[in-house]
Order: C-alpha cells, then sequence, then structure tokens
C-alpha cells in the first residue's frame, strides 16, 4: 500500500479511551525510570498533581509508533516533544499527526505531532523523516 | 556554563530488548516484528539503566543540590546522524547542565561509534519538584 506523504496528510489517529497503569508499568519496566509520581499518588498530589501522570518519554514513543504505524520504513532523523501538560491516569488519550512540510531536494518531510487528553493539547512533537526509506548505515 | 560530563557508558540493545519496548506501546502485545535499526526513542531508555541513572542521581545531587528532589520532564528531542543498530556497541557520553533560576536543568547525550563518530544525539530539559510543586 502506498502512504501519501503530501503537505496536510494525517497521519492515522491513535485513540485510547482511559490511560491505564498496565501501559505504564510496561514502560516503566524496561525504561528503569523509577520517578515515584507515575504509580505513586501521593506523590503525584505533593508534586501538585491531582493524578499520576504518564511519563513523557512514554508519550514521545507512542509519537514513534504512531509514525512507524502509518509508515513503517520511515527512518526518523529527528523527534522531539514538549510535554506542555501531564497526561492523567485513568483519561483518554488520543495522538494525531500531519504532514507539514515535504522537501524533495533533501529527502525529508517534518511532521507535526500531538498528543492530547479531554481535548487539551498535553505534548506536542515534531518529526523529521526520510522519504529514503532505506536506513543511512 | 559549560555542561558536567556525568559519565561515558557503553551501551547496546539487543534484538530481544528492542522487541520488549515495542511491545510496551501495543498494550504487551508481542507483534513478532524484527527491526533493522532501534526505535527513534529507544537510547532514553538507556538513560535508565542503574548504573548511569546512579550517576546521574549522584550528578544532580552534585551540581545540582537536587538530592531526593523529583524531576519532570519538560521536553526531550533526539536526532540522528545515522540510525542505531541491535546488537552493536555504543559508547554514551552523558552531560548535566547547572540548573537555571527555576531549577530546569538539561540533560544530554551523545551516542558515539567506539572509533568516536557520533551516531545520534539526546537533549532533554527537566525541572526540579520539591514537595511543594515545581520550584519558581
Amino acid at each position: 500500500m502506498t502512504v501519501s506523504i503530501d503537505r496536510g496528510t494525517r497521519l492515522p489517529e491513535r485513540h485510547f479511551s482511559a490511560i491505564g497503569m498496565e501501559m505504564i508499568e510496561a514502560y516503566l519496566a524496561v525504561s528503569g525510570d523509577d520517578n515515584p509520581i507515575h504509580t505513586d499518588l501521593a506523590a503525584a498530589r505533593r508534586a501538585g498533581l491531582p493524578e499520576r501522570p504518564v511519563p513523557g518519554l512514554l508519550t514521545m514513543g507512542l509519537f514513534g509508533m504512531l509514525i512507524h504505524t502509518w509508515r513503517p520504513t520511515a527512518r526518523v532523523d529527528k523527534l522531539k516533544a514538549e510535554f506542555v501538560a501531564p497526561i492523567l491516569v485513568g483519561g483518554d488519550l488520543t495522538l494525531t499527526g500531519r504532514v507539514v512540510a515535504r522537501d524533495d531536494q533533501a529527502g525529508s518531510a517534518i511532521l507535526r505531532l500531538l498528543a492530547s487528553q479531554a481535548n487539551k493539547p498535553c505534548a506536542i512533537g515534531e518529526a523529521e523523516i526520510g522519504l529514503g526509506g532505506a536506513p543511512r548505515l | 556554563m559549560k555542561p558536567a560530563l556525568v559519565g561515558r557508558f557503553g551501551v547496546q540493545a539487543s534484538t530481544r530488548d528492542i522487541a520488549r519496548y515495542s511491545a510496551a506501546f501495543s498494550a504487551g502485545e508481542d507483534d513478532g516484528e524484527t527491526l533493522a535499526t532501534l526505535p527513534a526513542t529507544y537510547p532514553i531508555v538507556w538513560l535508565g539503566r542503574p548504573d548511569i541513572r546512579a550517576a546521574l542521581k549522584q550528578a544532580l545531587a552534585y551540581h545540582a543540590g537536587m538530592d531526593g528532589a523529583v524531576l519532570i520532564h519538560l521536553s526531550q528531542s533526539i536526532a540522528y546522524a545515522k540510525p542505531l543498530v541491535p546488537d552493536s556497541e555504543y559508547e554514551l557520553e552523558v552531560r548535566l547542565s547547572a540548573p537555571d533560576e527555576k531549577g530546569v536543568v538539561v540533560l544530554s547525550a551523545d551516542v558515539r561509534r567506539p572509533a568516536g563518530e557520533t551516531q545520534a544525539t539526546l537533549s532533554g530539559r527537566l525541572a526540579l519538584v520539591t514537595g511543594s510543586g515545581p520550584k519558581s
């Protein structure tokens, strides 16, 4: 299947109706992140949050998976994310993305990514992907 | 002020490590896919390795006076000069900036081949959070 990467193309949206601890614990197990605010409600409240927050890097990893699901052969040259609001356990999560620029001469495209909870932006990402597909090994 | 060197660490990722990492984003399902390169965000996981984490905590306590504080990620980036591949050895050079007036530190790292060629660069901004909320 050919995947369009023209400017304005939207990546398939990914929606989680409720973020559970199962996903967070699976991520913490592989990441080594031992920050107690992600697992301990009291620690989260001491940090001024009403609920445990999803690790920002899990959200960033989900951005990576969003790109990979859309275009499995994409070579991600750059990926950045700004975590503007906490994504809280128990709430929903929607991941979206779109192509905002394409440079055929450079062989690259820029994607704008967004993670939102209850329609509120929580993480804003940007990725530069190579259009060639084959990795530069 | 120039960031302080936290340390240089040997790192690598096996195909099994990568499969576990990828499964964490798909509700525990392993799709059996074998990737030729590491997932874009995988190198960040190396910063959570116990020895690297211990060095980071020591550096935070020594350079930033953040002993026992909770850190919250504000932003993170990773840029590749070349993709990283499974089962290859790399050197991870980790650096930490002094906190700014808001208690924000920059944690950066270069992933290099043993010969010294930089393959990827990571940079994250983290805020110090005390028991009374973010430092202001």
